[in-house]
């Protein structure tokens, strides 16, 4: 009875690893993260783009909908299901979301592969959807963890290399290799990145010099045009070369909204030790039903 | 062994409990903050409060600080005293943050004076004796999404941008943002963490909002770093110029009446 009790206990583990895995299409992700991130330092990173999506009635029909977002587990097939519409694919159809953020109670940010990045999206209605979904803009420095291992682009062959070259934006993951040490896909190219970091507008783009050839646009204060910066990553669809885990701009403004900008939202990690403890219970789970299968 | 491997097992599946309920409480704050994204931002200015025997008679009013339960009759009852509402009285609480550790305490209550006369240094100190820290701007900013941009102010509901005098912590009911944080604009202008090379110039936000806005420019002879405070403030940074993408720096050591902050955790 006993040893049913732990293999029932075991497969409902596997299963739960399993069901991760498949909602995101992607190998089993580091179980302390939801499926949708990736572990990067302290925080939970996206592992893709995000895409925005307007649910309709998220208080209520579609309350466990919202609660599947926060979690990391909603699929395409269930925002389908519950008429949610995707936005910012094609043009800048947030409204009545304002530029400012105002409104923007119902979209959400997800994180899922093989659909459009949201574009056309100022720094204030990406941080709205981040925090819709429980989430929040990455810092720059936690953006900069997350990307790191991403290949740095030579020439895009326009299949499997970061989407640097195409003109316009892949759907998230398409580009294989475009992948981090830690698992975060289009860290580099697609849609450059808004983080958190304000600056003051910069005034000049003088690159890495000799130590990479990525976009480098934190340079210099405006004294006079009429916003701050905020800064963006990783570089775009078009930017040849100087994208790149490196590539970091401080002159465009919160406000803007571009075809060639989008983000990822972040999440704090579960308290590590309570992994580490569960981490612990499933190998001894695990010796417990060996133990048991060999002295009967 | 096997009693070993059981005990190690039970503690793991406790754990995975306690996650999952960690988990779902996540998605709540404590009674004294509202849940922004990913962090609990202070629901009020906060009111800077000296504890007497933080660590022996007072232990527990620190813990109730520290839960966001603390009350005003709490803090009457141990005997705190609140500062920072009619000037610069937080010695030896220095303008430095030196001497604040275990001494003052950051609490987000209602109906009292928010600290105003604090620099950044104590307001952080304040904010880390309650467990709390400053919030980003990044923080600050989706916290404060949704609260009305002031027209005139009416004195009574609107945000505090005009009254000429110290406002009372979340007194003005529509000065709410969307997630319900109080008196994000107006009140006491709030520091948020970062710091930046002086500013230069202040150009606005042109089109986009009336708010002020003074992130720009980069002095390369001023002797401090700034850091930014948010929202506009009852006073010197009020009227029109106050919203929530109000924006203007000062130096970490600065003080002033309209200055002041909430923490977050």
């Amino acid at each position: 009875m006993r040893q049913r009790t732990i293999q029932a206990v075991m497969a409902m583990t596997l299963m739960i690893g399993a069901a991760n895995a498949a909602a995101a299409d992607v190998p089993a992700p580091d179980a302390r993260c939801a499926a949708d991130a990736v572990v990067a330092g302290t925080v939970c990173l996206d592992r893709y783009e995000v895409s925005a999506w307007r649910v309709p009635d998220p208080n209520t029909a579609n309350a466990s909908l919202v609660a599947k977002i926060q979690l990391g587990s909603a699929t395409r097939g269930d925002l389908g299901a519950a008429g949610a519409t995707q936005l910012g694919g094609g043009g800048d159809d947030y409204a009545p979301c304002g530029d400012d953020g105002r409104n923007c109670g119902d979209i959400y940010a997800v994180s899922i592969p093989s659909v459009a990045p949201a574009a056309f999206i100022t720094w204030f209605q990406a941080q709205e959807a981040c925090a819709n979904s429980g989430k929040r803009l990455p810092s720059s420095a936690e953006w900069q963890i997350g990307a790191n291992g991403t290949p740095d682009p030579g020439p895009d062959d326009g299949t499997a290399d970061c989407n640097t070259a195409r003109g316009t934006a892949t759907l998230t993951g398409e580009r294989s290799r475009c992948a981090s040490a830690r698992g975060a896909r289009d860290m580099v190219g697609n849609l450059a990145e808004w983080v958190a970091d304000w600056t003051p507008l910069s005034t000049d783009c003088p690159g890495w010099a000799s130590f990479s050839g990525d976009l480098m646009c934190l340079a210099g204060a405006n004294e006079t045009k009429s916003a701050p910066g905020a800064l963006l990553r990783g570089g775009a669809f078009s930017d040849g070369a100087a994208a790149g885990p490196f590539a970091v701009s401080g002159d465009v403004d919160p406000t803007r909204a571009e075809d060639f900008i989008g983000f990822r939202c972040a999440r704090a990690l579960p308290e590590p030790g309570r992994a580490a403890q569960f981490g612990a219970s499933v190998t001894a789970l695990a010796v417990l039903a060996r133990r048991r299968r060999r002295s009967s | 062994m096997e009693t070993i491997l059981r005990a190690i097992a039970t503690a793991g599946l406790l754990a995975l409990v306690a996650s999952a309920a960690e988990a779902q409480a996540s998605l709540a704050c404590p009674a004294d903050a509202v849940l922004v994204g990913t962090v609990c931002m202070d629901t009020y200015e906060a009111s800077a409060w000296r504890v007497p025997s933080p660590t022996t008679a007072n232990a527990n009013l620190v813990a109730k600080i520290r839960q966001g339960t603390a009350t005003i009759a709490d803090l009457a009852a141990g005997g705190a005293a609140q500062l920072g509402t009619a000037g610069d009285d937080y010695a030896p609480c220095a303008d430095s943050g030196q001497n604040c550790a275990g001494d003052i305490y950051a609490v987000s209550i209602p109906s009292v004076a928010p600290a105003a006369f604090v620099t950044w240094f104590q307001a952080q100190e304040a904010c880390a004796n309650s467990n709390k820290r400053l919030p980003t701007g990044a923080e600050w900013q989706i916290a404060a999404s949704g609260t009305p941009d002031p027209g005139p102010d009416n004195g009574t509901t609107d945000c505090n941008t005009a009254s000429g005098a110290l406002p009372r912590t979340g007194d003005r009911a529509s000065c709410v943002s969307s997630r319900g944080a109080f008196d994000m604009v107006g009140g006491v202008a709030e520091w948020v963490s970062e710091w930046l090379p002086a500013e230069t110039a202040c150009p606005g936000w042109a089109s986009f909002s009336n708010d002020e806005m003074c992130l720009a420019g980069a002095s390369e002879t001023s002797f401090s770093p700034v850091a930014p405070t948010r929202g506009g403030a009852w006073a010197s940074l009020g009227g029109a110029k106050a919203g929530p993408l109000a924006i203007h720096p000062f130096a970490p050591f600065h003080s002033a009446a309209f200055i002041g902050f909430r923490c977050a955790r």
